[in-house]
């Protein structure tokens, strides 16, 4: 084990405090209610982590019900419904991940069915061995039809799906050839959908030798995927996403060396990976502390679960996508374009008002009032320093904090304005932006 | 920030990385004279020869034994054809030189269906096959290079709940705007005064390292942006008065956008109810009468702010109709068909050949004109490569005086 | 009661309507959450403290010779005066100055007056004891509109104001509320609750006039014993398509004047939809809702939906064909629109048996993965038989509505809304865990919450028989009608 991945051991001078534990639920989650953080903190971060990667409840029968909607709104709240009850937050973060990674958009396939399988095929694989996730989105009837790899056929190959596959899924640009990817489109021949199914159309497969990787063979989708994951530029590939996603946008190389040797000696195991890099000294690192821009489902249901309130989803979600992040419409099989491109002048004032409207109940509901949020709180300087707790890390120093208290002061004895009042002004904070 | 001069503040902005502008929206930029265009789309398939009538064509009574009627009260353009009286006002700003009719707008091999024509359109690919992941439309493309050349380009739709196929770019994301008090700053307890402590608590931040200057400095700036929006909205004062109609409100909604500052370089409007398969002429009528009234106000609105010159607008459909009427006097889906563009110095009065209504194609006014062709010259006039954007060169039509054209 | 009351509300008898009210309300439903049985259970201490013991010996008490409280216009806002007759003057007295703070408390005669704060109420010549209070009734109320109008001004509902489906739908009482000069208001308490409301006015002779159907006594397809609900609407679309600038707004015109366009294309080419198709038909329609009747065999949806069934009466013989053939076209539009979606075709057939004929689209065997989506268990039908038009979500559905006997009326015109607490009670019951999930999608409940709100509706949907409402427009009186009535 190298130094990087060593688990983070607190210590006196640099102990498992709120701040640690907040870095921890919004990285390795979506943010988490006081009660919760201080409920880990006193677990310690060996076990918070473990907590935090709990496997979720069996969700086959509200998956059930919810296809009978055939709904994509309803399939959109279904997924910010989990996020804000879920206790099995790392698997909802790492399914949000896998749908950035295998990004498939409902604009072109209008089927909302597919995309809640979709969804509940990252749900049920995403934390596992990446081999068998990529197997079941190479069958994924949504990534198929979206990659229009239901009209590659033996006659008339069609390189899309495999192009993917290589650039955004698995290898990274310029580490494969143009030969590579026309062998790979040729073995994913006949990968087809058929009412709504993964369906092998053996008569449009392509079963010729093919060269992939400079080997030859009848080579078949499965051996591509086999001698795919495989390849060290893979790991690395993954590895520079995650250490994008969860720690820092931008990771130094020995740091994508180590996590990937980290994800090859454990077998390919994502969840494993993810685990030990989420207890890491990397990961505890003063580096990786709000060093990221929170996006915009990130800054939405992370308000709302720091609030430890509940909120309609499909309001949520719209909010989400007005800033630029409706799930299950990405703009393009890129995924969303993250970090800095989040925020502009605009969406952060739309962003700052959602949390006016959340808390004035306009237009947005929250649950409960903003003023049972703080219950013990009656002086503006401690209605401020309650709003620091629930939404950023810590209390800060006077000169921080009075100004904060003066927001409250001015609402005079309406206690529900200056609650709402306070935890606005502190959400405005330019620290309040970053994860 | 009180006492900064705002365009110094927003220079020094300027030179920061490109990509600190192209968020979800862009960004705001002064607007100065910087050039705009909206776009109207009459949605159902327009029908072309009830909006321009070719009045010379003896066919024209054959052709439409009872939608004929349009022609009573019709106001000639002088080259034998003519607005119907339900476009009085429109007639006006063409025979002033204003605003310019091209004949004969569309594409070879049309396709009649309302989707595909339309994704034709928005695409601007008359070769279209199915729209797929990455497929952009032309306002789009126009946007990303605009936020290429640093200007930070928002674009957006008006008063659709859907983002139009014409406004994806690769990069930019254009919002759909309902409303502008989207756009302002509030506190749970309303707007956020002018006064409030909430502005130090965000200047007064302490901001350390590069991350947080950045969103500190974004952070400033939208509330700096807001606040002359803000500014300059309660200084909008209309110089028309627009119709209590949706398409009224969203040309107003337009003009405000426009004329405050707001820096929106490419709008995109949609107006529907032309799929007039049968009773066309009342239900026509009273879509064309609506259209006038709006389109009327916005002209005088922007030529009252001095903005004439500086924002352009094309009004087109996906397709025309067929030029023979049907047995329920309506018309069904066809081919090529008039557009309008206005204003921005363009040429004014009529542009093309008269559809020759002797010589139909399938029943149908041939395509004289690529709509490429408009889009072209529209995209030359904002200053962007046209061939770059649509993807190839297509033939000159000659939308703007040969001397006044920009390069 | 001052006589520049505005409003005022009489109860001639407290006593014995506080015990009727009691009895038509009946006992908290069983299969009410314990919860909110214990929130009740507090609810009822409390009005029992307030009222220092049995609620009807309260009213006795306070009341026992009528109460009356009426609201005065005044620069605040609305104040009111309480005028009672005690049954005993000094308990009433007494209670009073315990529990009324902030009233002030006067005799006059053996009645107390109490007006709110310092406002004196202004002077009483008897007029509120001669103005009819219409029919008898436990609760009755009489409204004076013309000054409450003066004083609402911009506030008062103008039917300009309103949008497309209001303006059709409120016509006849916003019409009412805007001409009227007296509205009256009684609460029965005998056969359930019953709240009348009649206002001296009518739209009819007014050009909104045009907006209710001229109706000929016909025979309606009652409600099936079973049915969940029933909807008569009483407004003419003939007319509404026919005139829409007389009864939309400019833009909502031109709307309805675009559809048009299409509908006519629909239709076939030489009629019009709105003289042959919808002239065809006796207005006003009638809406059917009855419980799902899941087909035998095959996967069914895990939520059934009700069966809809819209029934009008022909005119011609002609009107029925032309909406078979506005149905297929509409079926082919839709399966075309099905099929660019990716979703299987419904197969539309014709049918006929010894008695009717119809149009059937039904979906095809399910083949897709997970639970059947809820549309496969649709089968829009279009049925002709007996003299009626059927337009049904299902074919069993159009099938169990022809079934009923006709039967013309009482009330041949009116809005009629019937809704049955058991055949609700019973859907929800069978529909809970998709309900539910509705619920918590929407709401953002977790499945404990969502399910503890539909235990509570499911409990007061099944202790109600029935609520009905109607609204009946004469030639110049406008009458509602709201009855609830207990499950026995």
């Amino acid at each position: 084990m190298n130094d990087l991945l060593a688990p983070w051991q607190p210590t006196a001078g640099d102990p498992f405090d709120l701040a640690k534990v907040g870095h921890l639920v919004r990285r390795g989650g979506f943010s988490a209610s006081l009660a919760k953080r201080r409920e880990l903190q006193r677990a310690g971060p060996l076990a918070a982590v473990a907590q935090l990667a709990a496997p979720g409840p069996d969700g086959a029968a509200m998956l059930q019900q919810l296809l009978t909607f055939d709904d994509i709104q309803r399939v959109r709240a279904w997924r910010v419904w989990l996020v804000l009850h879920g206790e099995h937050q790392l698997q909802l973060r790492l399914s949000a991940f896998w749908h950035d990674h295998f990004a498939t958009s409902d604009r072109k396939l209008l089927d909302p069915r597919s995309m809640a399988l979709q969804q509940a095929t990252f749900d049920r694989l995403g934390s596992g061995v990446f081999d068998e996730l990529l197997a079941a989105m190479c069958r994924d009837p949504a990534l198929l039809r979206w990659l229009d790899n239901d009209v590659n056929t033996k006659a008339n190959p069609n390189e899309n799906f495999a192009r993917e596959l290589f650039e955004l899924f698995t290898l990274g640009r310029g580490n494969y050839s143009e030969a590579d990817i026309r062998a790979a489109a040729r073995a994913f021949t006949g990968w087809h959908v058929r009412d709504g199914r993964f369906h092998f159309a053996a008569h449009l497969h392509d079963a010729g030798d093919k060269e992939l990787f400079s080997a030859r063979g009848p080579l078949t989708g499965d051996d591509v995927i086999a001698r795919t994951v495989v390849r060290r530029e893979s790991a690395e590939f993954l590895a520079a996403k995650w250490l994008r996603w969860f720690v820092h946008p931008e990771p130094e190389r020995a740091e994508v060396d180590a996590l990937a040797a980290a994800y090859e000696q454990g077998g390919r195991d994502v969840g494993a990976a993810i685990r030990q890099l989420l207890q890491s000294r990397l990961f505890f690192s003063p580096r990786a502390y709000r060093s990221k821009v929170k996006g915009p489902a990130e800054f939405v249901l992370g308000t709302v679960r720091s609030l430890g309130g509940r909120a309609k989803p499909a309001q949520l979600a719209a909010t989400m996508g007005a800033l630029g992040e409706s799930w299950l419409e990405p703009p393009s099989v890129e995924g969303w374009h993250r970090e800095r491109a989040w925020l502009s002048p605009a969406a952060w004032l739309l962003r700052s008002n959602f949390v006016a409207d959340l808390l004035a109940g306009r237009g947005q509901q929250l649950a409960p009032a903003p003023r049972t949020l703080m219950p013990d709180s009656k002086k503006p300087v401690d209605l401020a320093k309650a709003a620091f707790l629930l939404l950023l890390d810590a209390v800060p120093a006077r000169a921080v904090l009075d100004p904060v208290a003066a927001v409250a002061a001015a609402h005079g004895a309406d206690a529900d304005a200056a609650a709402a009042a306070v935890l606005h002004a502190v959400a405005c904070l330019p620290e309040y932006q970053l994860l | 920030m009180p006492g900064c001069d705002r365009r110094s503040f927003l220079r020094a902005l300027g030179a920061l990385p490109a990509a600190w502008s192209l968020g979800p929206f862009g960004s705001w930029l002064p607007n100065g004279d910087e050039r705009s265009l909206l776009v109207l789309e009459l949605q159902g398939g327009n029908d072309g020869l009830a909006t321009v009538i070719p009045t010379g064509s003896k066919q024209y009574a054959k052709l439409r034994p009872t939608l004929g009627a349009v022609r009573k009260g019709a106001l000639a353009l002088g080259d034998g054809t003519a607005l119907p009286g339900s476009l009085a006002k429109w007639h006006g700003h063409v025979i002033e030189g204003r605003a310019t009719v091209v004949h004969g707008v569309g594409y070879a091999q049309p396709d009649r269906s309302h989707f595909r024509s339309r994704d034709i359109w928005q695409v601007a690919d008359p070769q279209l096959q199915r729209v797929g992941a990455a497929t952009t439309g032309w306002l789009g493309r126009a946007a990303d290079r605009l936020a290429g050349q640093g200007a930070g380009v928002p674009a957006a739709a008006l008063g659709q709940l859907e983002v139009p196929l014409a406004l994806h770019g690769q990069r930019v994301v254009a919002p759909s705007l309902r409303s502008i008090e989207d756009f302002q700053w509030s506190a749970p307890a309303g707007p956020v005064a002018g006064d409030s402590p909430l502005r130090a608590i965000v200047a007064g931040a302490a901001a350390a390292g590069d991350l947080r200057a950045f969103v500190q400095q974004t952070q400033l700036r939208a509330i700096e942006l807001a606040d002359d929006l803000r500014a300059a909205l309660a200084r909008y004062r209309p110089h028309a008065e627009y119709p209590d109609t949706p398409l009224g409100r969203d040309l107003q909604l337009a003009a405000r956008l426009l004329v405050s500052g707001f820096g929106t370089r490419l709008l995109h409007v949609g107006f529907g109810g032309f799929d007039t398969h049968a009773r066309q002429l009342p239900t026509h009528t009273a879509l064309l009468g609506q259209l006038d009234a709006a389109l009327d106000a916005f002209l005088r609105d922007l030529a009252g702010h001095q903005r004439q010159q500086s924002v352009a607008l094309l009004v087109h459909s996906e397709f025309g109709r067929r030029a023979a009427e049907n047995a329920s006097q309506g018309t069904d889906h066809g081919a090529a068909a008039p557009v309008f563009v206005a204003m921005g110095g363009s040429v004014g009065g009529t542009l093309g050949q008269v559809p020759d209504l002797d010589d139909l194609l399938d029943g149908d006014v041939r395509c004289t004109v690529d709509f490429r062709s408009v889009y072209a010259e529209l995209l030359q006039w904002l200053g962007l490569d046209a061939v770059a954007v649509l993807g190839q060169a297509v033939p000159a039509l000659g939308l703007w005086p040969a001397t006044g054209r920009p390069k | 009661m001052p006589d520049t009351a505005v409003a005022v509300v009489r109860c001639v008898d407290p006593p014995a309507a506080v015990t009727a009210l009691l009895a038509a309300l009946g006992p908290v439903p069983a299969g009410v959450p314990d919860a909110v049985r214990a929130q009740l259970g507090i609810g009822i201490t409390m009005v029992r403290a307030f009222c220092d013991g049995d609620v009807g010996a309260f009213a006795d008490r306070m009341a026992r010779g009528g109460a009356a409280l009426g609201f005065e216009l005044a620069a605040g806002g609305p104040q009111p005066v309480v005028v009672l007759r005690p049954g005993d003057a000094a308990a009433a007295r007494r209670w009073c100055g315990e529990h009324a703070s902030g009233w002030r408390v006067r005799a006059h005669g053996d009645c107390l007056v109490l007006t709110r704060g310092d406002a004196t109420a202004g002077a009483a010549t008897g007029r509120w004891g001669t103005e009819s209070f219409g029919e008898a009734a436990a609760l009755q109320a009489t409204i004076d509109l013309a000054p409450l109008r003066v004083a609402a001004g911009s506030q008062w509902p103008a039917w300009e104001r309103l949008d497309g489906p209001a303006r059709v739908l409120l016509a006849p009482i916003v019409h009412a509320l805007g001409s009227g000069t007296r509205c009256s208001l009684a609460l029965h308490a005998a056969d359930g609750l019953r709240l009348c409301a009649s206002i001296d006015a009518s739209v009819r002779g007014s050009p909104l006039g045009a907006l209710l159907p001229a109706v000929a006594p016909h025979a309606e397809l009652s409600l099936p014993a079973d049915g969940v609900a029933s909807l008569r609407l009483d407004r003419s679309f003939t007319q509404l398509l026919r005139t829409p600038q007389q009864f939309l707004d400019p833009a909502q015109a031109v709307v309805a004047q675009s559809f048009l366009s299409i509908a006519d294309g629909i239709d076939g080419a030489s009629t019009s939809f709105v003289d042959d198709l919808l002239g065809g038909l006796v207005e006003p329609f009638v809406l059917h809702v009855l419980p799902p009747e899941p087909e035998a065999d095959g996967p069914v949806p895990l939520l059934q939906l009700p069966g809809f069934a819209l029934v009008a009466p022909l005119r011609t013989a002609a009107a029925g064909e032309l909406v078979l053939q506005a149905a297929r076209m509409l079926a082919t539009i839709a399966n075309v629109e099905r099929q660019q979606r990716g979703r299987a075709m419904f197969l539309v057939r014709p049918m006929r048996t010894e008695t009717g004929h119809g149009l059937v689209a039904e979906p095809g065997p399910w083949r897709g993965p997970g639970a059947v989506p809820l549309d496969l268990a649709l089968s829009p039908t279009v049925w002709i038989e007996r003299g009626y038009v059927v337009v049904a979500s299902t074919h069993a559905a159009a099938m169990r509505v022809l079934q009923s006997p006709g039967e013309v009326p009482q009330s041949p015109s009116g809005d009629h809304l019937l809704v049955r607490g058991a055949p609700l009670a019973a859907w929800l019951a069978a529909n809970r865990p998709v309900v539910e999930l509705g619920r918590m999608l929407d709401e953002g409940e977790d499945r404990a919450a969502a399910s503890r709100f539909f235990d509570l509706v499911q409990a007061v949907v099944a202790a109600l028989h029935s609520v009905q409402w109607s609204l009946d427009v004469g030639d110049d009186v406008t009458r509602a009608e709201l009855v609830l009535e207990r499950a026995r």
